[in-house]
C-alpha cells in the first residue's frame, strides 16, 4: 500500500470506527451495551493515553476484549436479549473479571516498559564503564 | 671547564708519548734550539737517543703539516728533520703541540754576530765550504721533497764546532717564515703578516741564505737599527742587495754570489743545485733592471715615492688614501709625467675605469678589487694586497689560524678576520692570480677558492670561518674554550679530551667546525640541528642531544677501544627527553633501562642504537597511531552512550508497550478460543 493511501486510511479511521460502532449499536444493541459496560476502563485508558498511537490504551483494549469474549459468548447463547445484556453488564463478578483483565493489561504495559528501560540503561552503563576502562588502559600504555 | 679537573692519571693516559716513544723533558730547556720557539729535551723510550728535542708549536700558529709528513718519511742530511709530532702535557697542566726533531749539534751562528763576543767575520772559504755549499745541498734535497725551509737565519743555523759545516735548524712547528725578520725575507714576503707569508719558494730560502752570508761576511746583522717597515722600504727603494750590503765591502766572489742570491725576482736567484757549484753560481748573470726612478716624487702619507714598486706598497699600506689617490688620478698623472711609464699608466687607468663603471651595491668591494689590481699592475712581484692585508695565496690557512681566532687579549685587530672572510667570499685570490698567469696556477687557485667559498657559505656551526680555518690547517689545535687546557689536533684526540672535561654541553661551535673539517663521516643533518642550541622549535624532543650523541659516537668509532663513561653519564640527562620519541610506555621504560645501562658502559654507539632504532621506531609509531584511533573511537562511543539516555528510555518504553500489546493479542486469541469452546 502506498504511503498516500495509508495516510488517507488513517485520516478516515475515526469515521470508519464511528460507522462500525454505529452499525454495531444499531444491529446488536445488547452486545453493544454489554461491551460498553465491560470496556469502560478501556475507554478511560484511551482517553488518558496521550502517547502517539495510544499504545497503553491499545493494550488495555486487547486485554479488555479478551475478557469480554466470555460474557459476549454467554449473551450470544442466551439469545442476545436486552435483559441478558443488562444482567451481565450489572453482574459484579463479570465486571470485576473483565476490568481486572484490563487493569492487568495496563499494569503489564507499565511494568514491561520500565523493565526494558532499566535493562537497556544498565547495559549502556556497563558498556560506558568498559569503554572507559579500556581507554584508560590504552592511555596508560601510550603515555604522551 | 676543561680537563683541568681530571685526575693526573687520566691526563697522563690522555697524552701518551709522542709517536709512542718520545717523552718531552720539560726540565731540560734548550734555549735557542727551536728556531725561535721553546725547545725541550726528549727521552727516546725505544732507542734511547739523546740528540733529540721537542719544539713547541704556538697555539695560534699551526705546525707545517705539508713539511712534517714528507720529512718524517725521508730525513734530509744537514737539516734538523722532524721525527714525530703530537700533543704533550706540560708541567703547568696545559697541553701543546710538539714537533720532535733532531737537536742542534752545537751553538747557533748568532754568536758570530754578537758584538760582545767580538768574533771575526767569516772568511770567504768558510762561507762557501761551511755555509753555502752544505745548505745548498740540503735545500736541493728539500726541493726534491717539495718542501721549503723558510727559517734560514743565523740563529737557526747550527755548527757542532768551528770548522764544521752548519746544519739547518727546525722550522716545522710554526707557519712558514713565521719568525723571520724582514731582513731575511724578500721585501715582498716581508710585507706580509707573519701568518700570511705562505710556503713560498726555495728561491726565498736562497734569499735568506744570501742575507745570512752577508751577515756572517760582515760580522753584523744588516739594517739592525731599522724597524721592519723601514727595512722593506729600503729594500724596495734601493734594491735588496744595496740595502743589505750598503757601504760594506764583501770579498769579490761573495759579492757576486750574494747579488744573485738576493735578487728581487725569485726567478733570478740561483737554484740550490747551482749554488752547490760556487763557480757556476757566481758566474750566473741576472737580467734584472734596477727600478726606474721618477723625476719628481709623489708624496704619499708623508713619504716621498720615487718608483712604482714603492708606490704600490705605499698605496697598499694606507688603502683609504690609496683609493683616493687612484680615483682622483694622482697616481696616473705621476706615472705619465714623472715616471714616464705610459704603458703602466694606461693599464692602471683601465683598472680605475673598471672601478668607476662598477655599479655593485657595495662600494667597499669595488674599491678593494681596484686596489688589489692596481698594486698588482704597479708591482708584478707584490703579494696580494686586500683591505690592508698582505698575503700570498698559500698563507690563507695559517692566516686564518693567526687572525680569526678570538684570543681575548686583543692582540690582533678584529677587522683582519673580516677582511680575510671577504677575500674568500669574493674569490679575490684567483682574480689576483689572473694578473700573474706566469707565476701562479690560476685554474688550481680558482678551484681552491671555489671550494673555500663553499665552505664559508655553509650555514651554521659547521661552516663559516671556523670550518675553513680547520680545513686549511691540518695541525691547528681545536680552539674551543671547552678544551682550553688540551691540545686536540687530530680527530681521535678529541673524544678523550671531551671525556676528561666536565662541561654539561660537550661540544660548541669550535668543536663542531673542527669535526666537520676533519671528519670524513657525513654529518650534515646533525650539524643543522646542533647549530640551533636555543631553538625551542626543534622537534621531536631530544633531537639536538641525539645529534650531539651521534657526532660523539662517530668519534668513538674511530677509537674502538675507548670507553667514555664520564661523558656518557654527563650526556644522560640531556638524552632522557629523547625517550619521549618512543610512544609505547613499556617500550619507553625498557629503552630507559637499556639507555642507563649503555651509558654506564661508556659505549656511545651502543647508546645511539638504544635511542635510534628506525625499524622499531616505525613500528612503535604505527602502533601508536592505531591506539590513538582506537581511543578516539572509544571516546566517541562513550559520548554517544552518555548523550542518548532519553532516546534509549523512549525506545525501551515503546518496546515494552509493543510486547504488552503482543501479549494482549495472544490473550485475546486465547479468550476467543476459550469462549467458543466453552
Amino acid at each position: 500500500m502506498s504511503k498516500a493511501a495509508s495516510t488517507g486510511m488513517q485520516r478516515h479511521l475515526p469515521m470508519i470506527q464511528g460507522i462500525a460502532i454505529g452499525l454495531l449499536v444499531i444491529t446488536a444493541t445488547p452486545s453493544a451495551i454489554l461491551c460498553a459496560a465491560l470496556l469502560m476502563p478501556t475507554i478511560l485508558a484511551m482517553m488518558a493515553d496521550r502517547l502517539h498511537g495510544r499504545p497503553v490504551g491499545r493494550t488495555v483494549l486487547l486485554f479488555g476484549l479478551a475478557g469480554a469474549c466470555g460474557p459476549e459468548m454467554t449473551l450470544w447463547r442466551s439469545g442476545r436479549g436486552m435483559e441478558g445484556a443488562i444482567a451481565l453488564a450489572t453482574d459484579v463478578h463479570t465486571l470485576a473479571l473483565s476490568w481486572s483483565f484490563q487493569a492487568g493489561g495496563w499494569l503489564l504495559a507499565q511494568i514491561l516498559s520500565l523493565a526494558i528501560c532499566f535493562y537497556v540503561e544498565t547495559m549502556a552503563r556497563i558498556e560506558i564503564t568498559t569503554l572507559e576502562k579500556r581507554r584508560a588502559a590504552t592511555a596508560a600504555q601510550w603515555p604522551d | 671547564m676543561s680537563a683541568a679537573n681530571a685526575s693526573p692519571q687520566n691526563r697522563d693516559a690522555q697524552y701518551p708519548p709522542i709517536g709512542g716513544i718520545f717523552v718531552v723533558n720539560f726540565d731540560q730547556v734548550l734555549p735557542g734550539a727551536g728556531g725561535g720557539l721553546p725547545a725541550f729535551g726528549v727521552t727516546d723510550r725505544r732507542y734511547g737517543r739523546t740528540d733529540l728535542m721537542a719544539v713547541r708549536s704556538p697555539r695560534y700558529a699551526p705546525a707545517r703539516a705539508s713539511c712534517i709528513t714528507p720529512l718524517m718519511a725521508s730525513a734530509v742530511p744537514g737539516v734538523l728533520c722532524p721525527l714525530a709530532a703530537g700533543p704533550a702535557l706540560g708541567p703547568d697542566g696545559k697541553a701543546a703541540f710538539y714537533v720532535i726533531c733532531q737537536a742542534p749539534p752545537g751553538p747557533s751562528l748568532w754568536d758570530d754576530l754578537n758584538p760582545s763576543l767580538s768574533r771575526a767575520p767569516w772568511s770567504e772559504g768558510d762561507l762557501m765550504a761551511r755555509l753555502v755549499k752544505p745548505i745548498a745541498i740540503a735545500l736541493d734535497q728539500l726541493v726534491e721533497l717539495g718542501v721549503t725551509h723558510r727559517s734560514i737565519r743565523p740563529d737557526n743555523l747550527f755548527s757542532a764546532r768551528p770548522g764544521q759545516p752548519v746544519v739547518l735548524g727546525a722550522a716545522w712547528a710554526m707557519p712558514p717564515a713565521y719568525k723571520q725578520s724582514a731582513v731575511f725575507e724578500p721585501p715582498y714576503i716581508g710585507q706580509c703578516h707573519p701568518s700570511l707569508r705562505g710556503n713560498g719558494l726555495i728561491a726565498d730560502d736562497v734569499y735568506a741564505l744570501g742575507v745570512t752570508v752577508v751577515a756572517l761576511a760582515t760580522g753584523r746583522l744588516p739594517m739592525a737599527e731599522c724597524d721592519q717597515s723601514e727595512i722593506i722600504r729600503r729594500k724596495l727603494e734601493r734594491g735588496s742587495f744595496s740595502a743589505l750590503v750598503g757601504d760594506e765591502r764583501l770579498p769579490a766572489s761573495v759579492h757576486d754570489l750574494v747579488r744573485n742570491m738576493v735578487a728581487e725576482d725569485p726567478e733570478h736567484r740561483p737554484p740550490p743545485a747551482l749554488l752547490s757549484d760556487i763557480v757556476a753560481a757566481r758566474a750566473r748573470r741576472v737580467a734584472a733592471r734596477p727600478p726606474m726612478k721618477a723625476s719628481r716624487a709623489l708624496q704619499v702619507a708623508g713619504n716621498q715615492i720615487w718608483d712604482s714598486r714603492s708606490m704600490a706598497w705605499a698605496l697598499a699600506q694606507d688603502p683609504v688614501l690609496g683609493i683616493k689617490l687612484l680615483r682622483e688620478g694622482h697616481v696616473d698623472a705621476w706615472l705619465r709625467r714623472s715616471l714616464g711609464q705610459t704603458a703602466l699608466a694606461m693599464r692602471l687607468d683601465e683598472v680605475v675605469r673598471a672601478r668607476a663603471s662598477d655599479s655593485s651595491p657595495d662600494p667597499g668591494r669595488a674599491d678593494a678589487f681596484m686596489m688589489m689590481h692596481s698594486v698588482a699592475v704597479l708591482d708584478p712581484l707584490a703579494p696580494l694586497h686586500w683591505r690592508g692585508l698582505c698575503l700570498f695565496p698559500d698563507g690563507l690557512g695559517p692566516g686564518l689560524a693567526g687572525l680569526s681566532l678570538p684570543r681575548g687579549d686583543g692582540t690582533e685587530p678584529p677587522g683582519l678576520a673580516k677582511n680575510l672572510e671577504t677575500l674568500v667570499q669574493w674569490e679575490a685570490i684567483p682574480q689576483w692570480a689572473d694578473e700573474r698567469p706566469d707565476r701562479f696556477d690560476g685554474v688550481m687557485l680558482k678551484l681552491d677558492s671555489r671550494q673555500n667559498r663553499m665552505m664559508l657559505r655553509y650555514v651554521g656551526w659547521a661552516g663559516g670561518l671556523p670550518r675553513l680555518r680547520y680545513a686549511l690547517n691540518p695541525l691547528l689545535p681545536c680552539a674551543s674554550p671547552l678544551l682550553e687546557n688540551d691540545c686536540v689536533v687530530r680527530l681521535n684526540e678529541l673524544l678523550p679530551a671531551i671525556e676528561a672535561g666536565n662541561s654539561v654541553e660537550p661540544i660548541d661551535r669550535e668543536i663542531v667546525a673542527f669535526v666537520a673539517a676533519r671528519s670524513s663521516v657525513q654529518l650534515e643533518g646533525e650539524w643543522a640541528v646542533i647549530g640551533r642550541p636555543d631553538d625551542p622549535d626543534i622537534d621531536p624532543p631530544g633531537t639536538r642531544a641525539l645529534a650531539v650523541l651521534r657526532v660523539l659516537a662517530s668519534l668513538q668509532v674511530i677509537e674502538p677501544g675507548l670507553l667514555v663513561q664520564r661523558l656518557s653519564e654527563r650526556l644522560l640527562p640531556s638524552l632522557l627527553p629523547a625517550l619521549r620519541n618512543w610512544r609505547r610506555g613499556a617500550e619507553r621504560e625498557k629503552r630507559e633501562r637499556e639507555l642507563r645501562e649503555a651509558s654506564r658502559t661508556g659505549n656511545l654507539p651502543l647508546v645511539v642504537t638504544v635511542l635510534d632504532d628506525p625499524k622499531a621506531r616505525a613500528i612503535d609509531r604505527n602502533d601508536h597511531d592505531m591506539a590513538r584511533e582506537q581511543m578516539r573511537r572509544m571516546a566517541v562511543r562513550t559520548e554517544l552512550l552518555r548523550g542518548q539516555t532519553a532516546l534509549r528510555a523512549e525506545r525501551a518504553r515503546v518496546t515494552g508497550y509493543e510486547i504488552a500489546q503482543s501479549i494482549g493479542l495472544m490473550a485475546l486469541v486465547v479468550g476467543i478460543v476459550a469462549a467458543v469452546l466453552s
